[in-house]
């Protein structure tokens, strides 16, 4: 008799598990699904900022670039197997569970014949890179070789919390190609590897199996329930943030107005240059983009500022700006006006960031606040000062503007009744 | 709450004003307000902000004097009142006298000004103003601490370095100096809209009376003509470039002998030989 070629779901599983499992599941749905609302909320407090399409069709390349080809991360060698394993890996065995809620859960059939044997063949092959990734990842951070990485046991452990699902999958399912000897086990090789090994082995037999089933299960919820609790939000948040956050590229200074657009009544009643004071004052995409920071630190490391010793760290504006975010403080209170005024705006952080994450948009928002707030560099503020009385940044007279041309000849083109406007410097 | 008065003049800023030898008039007319006002028109919106307080300005111009009303948009002030006055610019002592006649309609805790103008730094109005209104009057004043809201206590300056501390009963009028404070940078968009409501202009029609003292004319400085010795062919290319362009010929140019204040025909006569031995070098 010819086996029909099909996935068994919920194979040697008793109703009280699946009961279970449906209980878990809704549970860590749900604590999701709370953890990401409560994030949308504090988004939402911020300025809306409007997102065109010609935004998002831009973005789509640089997606591409970022996101799937993840070059930025490429630039360093090992993190950038890392990460690409590990995110192609963590995709591609999402939607394979997907497949099965859809097969399983919505009586859609798709999950059997030539596509089912694909389909196995495929997500081992990317658990395989999953767990190399992971692997990686935590040898890397367990040798401490990368001073920009923060060492945190939190880190570690989210590692270990996916190569345990990775490694749970891979030992159910060689239980079940152990148990069920069926002739197209091949093509899940690495499962079918594991039911060669685990033939005549007293710990991956059919009794055992359910509970290795349900640690699988549970450790996936754990995962899931976690996600919009801790960094690893950015699964998400990252690619949205890529993919929509209005065009801002590196070494372009985001300015909330147009000089050359306004008249000069609006100039002077320019209400629309808006600062940052509190946390609300921040556009939602920005606020947003905080979310998207993994902490890998790229930012600290090509910071200038940061490196020679200012008091200035791009990641920990952008982390005290997500961590503060639902308490709508001044922001004053939690980031220092000499962190935001160290910044020199050359872009590093910008071009380092795997996230797209605006540094400087975040930093020069937040320095508009200061100077309404007439919190200003001493330095700077005189310089203003000077620009405000005498049009130009010595504070020299007005009328040595033209000193410079005295003796050269230079053809004054003005007529000599307009001279009473003044010019700038 | 505190009542305050900031009095402040409008002046043509001392730093840019030119005169223009060859259309024989000022140039570069930089229309402002007086730096010591200001300052304490600052000093005031910084007690407003921790105290609160009510601020009035008062200004009082000759309608032809350009008021730069942009300048001021940026205080957090609540009112601001420009008293237009024909025949001001020419009856200058004349403004004490406005600006005391339009303080009299409102009752003010303390009013704030400049000691002395940059123009004319002869600090007579707020003296005037506050003989006027019955007020003492305290100037060079450039430190004031709060005591108790209506007893502060101001610091002035003498020569020599003596600093005399009085304490102060409101009402009182304050001339205070530019060292009051350091001058902030205000961003000019954060209450222009607001403030801008709150300018209203009084065009007073009542002709000033005449005083003996009037403004005759307004000229400009006596130039100090420099002429120097037309220099000798023996001298080293080092010394005669010297004579020519003037240097290291005497340390204090104004007491020098070569120095005169009037144009004759000898000067002319040295100063076209210059300027021809000065094309032949070029």
């Amino acid at each position: 008799m010819m086996q029909t070629v099909q996935r068994d779901t919920f194979w040697m599983i008793s109703l009280d598990y699946k009961i279970a499992m449906y209980a878990l599941a809704t549970i860590a749905i749900g604590v999701f699904v709370y953890g990401f609302y409560r994030r949308f909320r504090l988004w939402r407090k911020g300025v809306r900022e409007k997102v065109s399409w010609n935004n998002v069709k831009t973005n789509f390349h640089f997606f591409y670039q970022t996101a799937i080809e993840q070059k930025k991360i490429k630039r360093d060698r090992v993190f950038g197997f890392m990460h690409r394993f590990t995110s192609y890996g963590f995709v591609i065995l999402f939607i394979g569970t997907v497949l099965v809620v859809i097969d399983y859960d919505f009586k859609i059939p798709l999950l059997h014949g030539n596509f089912y044997l694909f389909y196995e063949l495929i997500l081992d092959v990317f658990g395989v890179l999953f767990l190399i990734g992971l692997l990686l990842a935590m040898v890397v951070r367990a040798r401490k070789k990368r001073t920009r990485l923060r060492h945190g046991m939190a880190d570690q452990a989210f590692l270990l919390l996916l190569f345990l699902i990775g490694v749970g999958g891979y030992i159910i399912e060689g239980i079940r190609l152990s148990e069920t000897q069926i002739s197209y086990a091949v093509w899940s090789p690495i499962g079918y590897g594991l039911a060669v090994l685990f033939q005549d082995n007293s710990l991956f037999t059919l009794e055992s199996y359910p509970v290795w089933w349900l640690t699988h299960t549970i450790l996936a919820f754990i995962l899931i329930a976690i996600i919009p609790y801790t960094k690893l939000f950015h699964f998400l948040t990252a690619p949205i943030n890529i993919l929509f956050q209005p065009v801002k590229r590196t070494g372009k200074v985001g300015t909330p107005y147009n000089l050359e657009e306004m008249t000069e009544e609006q100039r002077y009643e320019s209400m629309r240059i808006q600062g940052v004071n509190k946390i609300t004052d921040f556009t939602g995409w920005q606020l947003l983009s905080t979310d998207a920071c993994t902490e890998c630190g790229r930012c600290d490391s090509q910071c200038p500022a940061h490196n020679s010793g200012k008091p200035l760290a791009p990641r920990s504006i952008v982390t005290k700006i997500r961590d503060h975010m639902h308490e709508d403080q001044e922001v004053v209170s939690f980031i220092h006006p000499d962190e935001l005024q160290s910044c020199t705006t050359c872009g590093a952080c910008v071009e380092a960031c795997p996230v797209s994450i605006n540094h400087i948009d975040l930093i020069l928002s937040m320095r508009r606040g200061l100077i309404q707030n007439l919190v200003i560099e001493q330095e700077a503020e005189n310089t203003l000062v000077k620009m405000e009385d005498q049009y130009n940044v010595f504070g020299k007279p007005w009328s040595d503007r033209e000193n410079w041309s005295k003796g050269l000849n230079v053809p004054v083109l003005e007529k000599k009744e307009n001279n009473k406007e003044k010019e700038g410097a | 709450m505190l009542n305050m008065c900031i009095l402040v003049k409008p002046v043509i800023d001392p730093d840019s004003i030119k005169w223009d030898y060859q259309n024989q008039q000022f140039s570069y007319i930089n229309n402002t307000f007086n730096a010591a006002d200001l300052q304490a028109l600052q000093w005031a919106c910084e007690y407003k902000e921790k105290n609160n307080a009510n601020i009035t300005v008062i200004l009082a111009a000759d309608p032809n004097m350009v008021i730069d009303q942009k300048r001021l948009l940026k205080y957090n002030i609540d009112k601001c009142l420009i008293l237009q006055q024909p025949g001001l610019r020419k009856q200058r002592g004349e403004t004490a006298r406005l600006l005391a006649e339009e303080l009299k309609k409102y009752s003010f805790d303390v009013i704030l000004c400049g000691s002395v103008s940059e123009d004319e730094n002869l600090g007579v109005t707020p003296a005037m103003v506050a003989e006027l209104l019955y007020i003492p009057c305290l100037t060079n004043i450039f430190q004031i601490d709060i005591e108790l809201e209506r007893k502060w206590k101001v610091k002035r300056s003498e020569e020599r370095g003596i600093v005399q501390t009085y304490e102060v009963q409101l009402p009182i009028l304050i001339g205070v100096v530019t060292s009051l404070g350091r001058k902030r940078y205000i961003p000019r968009y954060s209450r222009s809209f607001q403030t801008r409501k709150n300018i209203e202009v009084h065009e007073l029609e009542a002709p000033i009376i005449e005083s003996n003292i009037r403004v005759a004319k307004i000229s400009e400085p006596k130039p100090n003509i420099r002429y120097f010795d037309i220099p000798e062919d023996s001298l080293s290319p080092e010394l005669r470039l010297l004579k020519i362009m003037g240097l290291a010929q005497e340390k204090k140019e104004q007491s020098g002998e070569k120095v005169a204040s009037k144009v004759n025909n000898q000067n002319i006569h040295f100063i076209s030989q210059k300027l021809q031995k000065w094309l032949m070098e070029g």
